[in-house]
């Protein structure tokens, strides 16, 4: 199981319909096997800090290890899956 | 070393007396223990040199010679020598004498090297000679094998210092190469350093784990931290893309400032990385969002005049009231279901909202004549889409409004009024205005005849697809009036 986190600064509308996309992408290349916890960073101060988060948005793979992240665009599916080590190359 | 007894110690005998030439015969075959000396007898100067002459040829010198001083021959014992040393300079010559004296002494010195040079008093006896020949024969042996180990060994340190001397000079050309090439490469990547740490831009170097490497001074104030707080962070990959990424960024003080960033594949300390800059965008968006905020408030000044501007013409012909209204609508709906932008929705709805503004100057009575109209007066009515061009050319607006109004009675096969313009030439938006205005109209009473039907609308619209109206607007329409969204009654449409 892929935990995931995805940073953005604050919740709109916009926003949100990326992060619909993005759930379409993990559930076609990992079916059930990822949990996507969103986090505001300018409500959740304290997790981006942890989290060493310089911008958003920011995708982690928490775990399995290692961490790996992505800033920025998250939508370009294939390098994407990629960067966070979820499909090989 | 090999023993002289196994080699052929070679040894000639000068002397112009038979009987002496076979005593020395007599006394070496007596005393040699095997098979490996060579002796050789001449009487004469002349074959004594002739043989050394040969012995050289083949490459078979003798190790040592018997010279009788006193020769009958040309050339006495020290002259023959004398050729013979001139032949071979190795070997030994023993001068045998019956008077052994001062001259003698002086003149043998012409035949050097004086080490190689011996005397032996007449009458000898056998053990000096076999003396002789064992000692001289064991030096001369040493000698050779001396010299040729000195020559291999000569040889051999020749050659490796010209193996060594090339590959050094092999290696210095190599050395030279790559002092070039890291000289090069260093002013190449100090040269890069310099564009990326001058830049006005923020730049950040990443690893391919997305690990920071390397940070510009303009990054450093884009992010409010220093190097030592940033390098060795995963920064996170990027995609590389032709375009660039709006993102957001958290400074150390909390505020949060707009950049775009992008992504580019570089060579950085020999290694493949990444080169992200990122060009603060903050005042930019703001000023976008403010611009956005007046273009709305000009929009809605302008909504409005046109509004008001609608409610005039309309006050003039109340046979016709409502027509601009409804054909805003059926526009806007058909431009809808074309999937067409807001901002081109938005300047189509306000221009249909007022195409019919030039009828304000036509005559009342005309526009409200129960009669068929007269040529003249349709003329006359044609000129409402000029008129209206006209009071709205010097209008500034974000869309062509006045253009629209010109062209809202052009056919696409070029029949309409009043350029008779034809297919693309037409306005798009004008090609919408100009199937929901028929459509109104067909449908509505006007002051001459009863409404039409919408049944009887859609089709003559339908009828002349692709040759008074453009065939997408038609599509657009006919799906609509299929769905019964065509018309302004059907409330769950919009």
């Amino acid at each position: 199981m892929y935990l995931l986190k995805v940073y953005i600064s604050n919740l709109t509308p916009k926003t949100l319909e990326k992060i619909g996309l993005f759930k379409e992408m993990l559930t076609a290349e990992l079916g059930s096997g990822y949990h996507l916890e969103l986090v505001e960073l300018l409500k959740n101060p304290m997790s981006a800090l942890n989290d060493d988060i310089l911008v958003t948005p920011t995708v982690i793979r928490c775990s399995p290890k290692p961490t790996k992240k992505i800033v920025g665009n998250f939508l370009d599916k294939e390098q994407v899956m990629f960067a966070l080590g979820l499909i090989n190359p | 070393m090999m023993a002289p007894d196994t080699v052929n110690i070679r040894i000639l005998v000068v002397d112009d007396e038979k009987p002496v030439l076979n005593l020395y015969k007599d006394i070496i075959e007596k005393s040699r223990t095997n098979e490996c000396y060579d002796l050789k007898l001449c009487g004469t100067s002349h074959e004594a040199i002739e043989t050394v002459k040969e012995s050289m040829e083949k490459n078979i010198p003798f190790s040592l010679v018997f010279m009788d001083i006193n020769l009958s021959s040309d050339k006495d014992g020290l002259l023959t020598a004398t050729e013979i040393r001139k032949l071979d300079p190795d070997t030994h010559i023993v001068f045998v004498t019956g008077q052994l004296n001062f001259d003698i002494m002086e003149r043998s010195k012409q035949i050097p090297p004086p080490d190689r040079i011996y005397f032996l008093q007449k009458p000898f006896e056998a053990v000096e000679i076999v003396q002789f020949v064992n000692s001289l024969g064991a030096r001369w042996y040493r000698d050779r094998e001396y010299l040729k180990i000195k020559d291999d060994l000569t040889t051999g340190i020749r050659q490796r210092t010209d193996q060594l001397q090339k590959t050094n000079r092999a290696l210095e050309k190599e050395i030279q190469k790559r002092q070039h090439t890291e000289e090069a490469l260093r002013k190449k990547e100090e040269h890069y350093r310099n564009i990326i740490e001058k830049n006005a831009d923020a730049m950040i170097v990443l690893d391919d784990q997305g690990i920071v490497q390397y940070m510009n001074s303009a990054a450093e104030r884009l992010f409010d931290r220093r190097p030592e707080q940033f390098v060795g962070k995963i920064f996170g990959f990027s995609i590389i893309s032709d375009e660039p990424t709006e993102i957001e960024i958290l400074r150390k003080n909390g505020s949060v400032i707009t950049g775009e960033m992008r992504m580019v594949e570089l060579e950085w300390n020999g290694k493949k990385s990444y080169i992200n800059s990122i060009r603060d965008i903050t005042q930019r968006k703001e000023m976008e969002i403010q611009l956005k905020e007046s273009l709305t408030k000009y929009e809605k000044t302008i909504r409005g005049t046109i509004q008001a501007m609608s409610a005039i013409v309309e006050k003039r012909d109340p046979y016709t009231s409502g027509h601009q209204a409804h054909v805003e609508k059926i526009a806007v709906r058909i431009a809808e279901k074309m999937q067409l932008s807001e901002k081109f929705i938005e300047g189509l709805s306000m221009s249909a909202m007022i195409h019919d503004i030039g009828k304000i100057a036509i005559p009342a009575e005309i526009l409200s004549n129960p009669k068929r109209l007269t040529n003249v007066e349709f003329q006359l009515i044609q000129t409402h889409s000029q008129i209206g061009y006209e009071i709205l050319k010097n209008i500034e607006a974000p869309w062509p409004i006045a253009r629209i109004i010109f062209q809202h009675h052009e056919r696409v096969d070029g029949t309409g009024y009043p350029s008779g313009i034809k297919k693309e030439d037409i306005l798009f938006e004008a090609r919408i205005i100009s199937v929901a205005d028929s459509l109104d109209a067909m449908a509505s009473h006007r002051p001459y005849r009863p409404s039409l039907g919408r049944e009887y609308a859609i089709k003559e619209v339908v009828k002349n697809k692709g040759v008074f109206y453009d065939s997408d607007v038609v599509d657009a329409g006919i799906r609509l009036f299929e769905e019964g969204c065509l018309f302004d009654q059907e409330e769950t449409c919009s």
